[in-house]
């Protein structure tokens, strides 16, 4: 068993990433927190929490041709390497996803720990993932604008490995 | 802070702690994100051309000139503080982390992510 030692301890520190009350407009994208880091730095993500607070439609009329990504829910927190500002966060390549399908509270699994070593940027970056449609199939209005009031609380780890 | 419109000139305080006597602050983790420049076509006009286009730093007073320590950003991308040298606060008074916009020209959408340990 590791012995927890003051040096140890000070290598570690505890970074919080936090998004207030937030309107996030249809297909809109917002970087919560980005962290760089080097050898011999590690990230470690283990805990997230994504709100879904009000929405300006119903969100039970929402169907699948309202959706950019069609398995991302209507709103999610993306984890990326060196991501670049014009690029979709929805797009292949994220190292974890936290989805809401729904209004309400989504924890991330917290058993599920993702360790970063790779030296580079990342970036948490919650995404609408709705859009206007005028197919037959859509019943809400092409006119309205598909928004979310999005909290977002997390908080990862960065060992200075050293 | 995360993704936020800075407009030029403006400062934002993200934060602010205060200590007491025989207590501690220490700093060592701010990154300053410069996620977008949203006016195009613009050569940058600098309030202060130490600061780049956009600072993040740690203030015990209100200028905006003298931070303890900072980061500071030319072009989009990110810059981060060094974290294993240590920024120790033992003064006490008031601490502030502000953002600044450091153009008179620019609009800039910027993101900041830190930490500080607090030692009683």
């Amino acid at each position: 068993m590791a012995y927890l030692t003051e040096a140890r301890l000070d290598s570690v520190m505890d970074i919080p990433l936090a998004l207030p009350s937030t309107t996030l407009q249809q297909g809109d994208w917002l970087v919560v927190g980005s962290i760089q880091i080097l050898s011999p730095m590690t990230l470690t993500y283990k805990f997230a929490n994504l709100d879904l607070l009000d929405s300006t439609v119903d969100t039970t009329q929402i169907q699948a041709v309202n959706k950019i990504f069609g398995n991302l829910g209507l709103v999610y927190l993306s984890l990326w390497l060196n991501y670049s500002s014009g690029s979709s966060p929805g797009a292949a390549g994220a190292l974890d996803v936290l989805i809401a399908s729904s209004l309400g509270s989504f924890q991330r699994n917290v058993t599920n720990i993702v360790t970063l070593t790779t030296p580079g940027i990342y970036s948490w970056i919650v995404a609408n993932n709705c859009q206007p449609s005028s197919d037959a199939s859509s019943l809400i209005n092409s006119a309205l604008s598909i928004d979310y009031t999005v909290t977002i609380t997390g908080q990862v780890r960065l060992d200075l490995g050293s | 802070m995360a993704q936020t419109e800075l407009r030029r000139g403006e400062v934002i305080q993200i934060a602010k702690a205060m200590i007491n006597q025989g207590q501690t602050l220490e700093m060592r983790m701010l990154t300053l994100n410069l996620v977008r420049v949203l006016t195009f076509g613009q050569i940058p006009v600098y309030l202060n051309s130490a600061f780049g286009l956009c600072s993040v730093g740690l203030y015990f007073g209100p200028m905006i000139s003298s931070p303890l320590a900072y980061v500071k950003i030319t072009t989009n991308g990110t810059a981060m503080l060094n974290p294993y040298k240590r920024k120790v606060m033992k003064s006490p008074g008031v601490y502030r982390i502000l953002i600044a916009n450091n153009t008179s020209n620019l609009d800039l959408s910027v993101c900041a992510t830190g930490s500080m340990k607090f030692y009683q």
